[in-house]
């Protein structure tokens, strides 16, 4: 008989075909995929970097999506709160992953690693809105209240999103364009390969890794549920003493 | 550091940083989990 844990034969199923499409993102990013003209072998870091950034959007997009469930009272759950909670925890990790892969894929091929660009600077400013969101969910309050306050601060947070991902279109920046997102891809088959390669194996993470999460998040709400039955009881022994004893 | 120095370190940092989170998750949920019984985990 299995230990109990947060897992299901699903998500076994999901992390082990997540390891194996890891495997393979190893195999092609760095030996089979040919190295770049100008940038060289360095743009091997596009294989995560890219996936990390899209990853986060994802994890953000749910969390907005979440939020705004939430807020909307004919789907109102803790549900929606509880997914917006571990997917923002999500995207701040890969939104962490995206700015470091980026500082080090910019120091070879821009001569820095960090430079106060339109692109680089509002995915900072992602990264710590998401950080403040996630102060605020750690704040002791009633669940709907915690849910109602950080259902607002997500969808504030949100607008930052499109914010980053146009930014290369608004401002003259020195981060490259969109390599992909056009119909005729300025880019090599096999790079195009690994690269999608790569989004599809950090979208299986983040599924995985959510849904232990989410699960995470229920097993604590649930152990608070029982410490506050625990410490009522307490208090209605102590009552009951107290009458009990009274002359 | 050479080219093939920056790759190392973000391949390494990306799988690194994913696998102790991802750990430290299933090591938190285990612990809480072994609190209740099967029937009680909502997808148990």
């Amino acid at each position: 008989m299995r230990s109990l844990s947060t897992s299901t034969t699903v998500t076994r199923g999901l992390g082990i075909l997540t390891l194996v499409g890891a495997g393979a993102l190893v195999l092609f990013g760095l030996v089979l995929s040919p190295a770049d003209e100008v940038q060289k072998d360095s743009v091997r870091l596009m294989y995560v970097h890219v996936p990390a950034a899209v990853t986060a959007y994802l994890a953000f997009g749910v969390t907005a999506l979440g939020s705004a469930l939430w807020l909307w009272r004919r789907t109102r759950s803790l549900f929606w709160d509880r997914l917006a909670g571990a997917s923002a925890e999500l995207g701040v990790l890969f939104t962490g992953l995206c700015l470091l892969t980026g500082m080090l894929w910019g120091r070879p091929t821009w001569g820095v690693y960090w430079t106060w660009d339109a692109r680089l600077t509002s995915t900072a400013l992602l990264f710590v809105l998401f950080l403040g969101y996630l102060a605020l969910r750690r704040v002791q309050a009633d669940p709907e209240v915690r849910a109602r306050r950080s259902a607002i601060a997500a969808l504030i947070a949100f607008v930052d999103v499109p914010v980053v991902h146009y930014a290369v279109d608004w401002w003259r920046t020195l981060h490259q364009g969109s390599t992909v997102s056009t119909l005729d891809p300025k880019i090599d088959d096999l790079m195009l390969f690994s690269l999608m390669l790569g989004m599809v194996v950090f979208a299986l993470a983040y599924a995985w890794l959510v849904t232990h999460r989410y699960r995470l998040a229920q097993l604590e709400e649930m152990v608070d549920g029982r410490r506050l039955e625990l410490a009522i009881e307490e208090r209605r022994a102590e009552a009951e003493l107290v009458v009990g004893t009274a002359p | 550091m050479t080219h093939v120095a920056y790759i190392a370190v973000g391949w390494i940092a990306v799988f690194l940083v994913v696998g102790l989170y991802a750990l430290s998750v299933l090591v938190k949920g285990r612990r809480l989990a072994q609190r209740f019984d099967r029937d009680d985990l909502p997808w148990g």
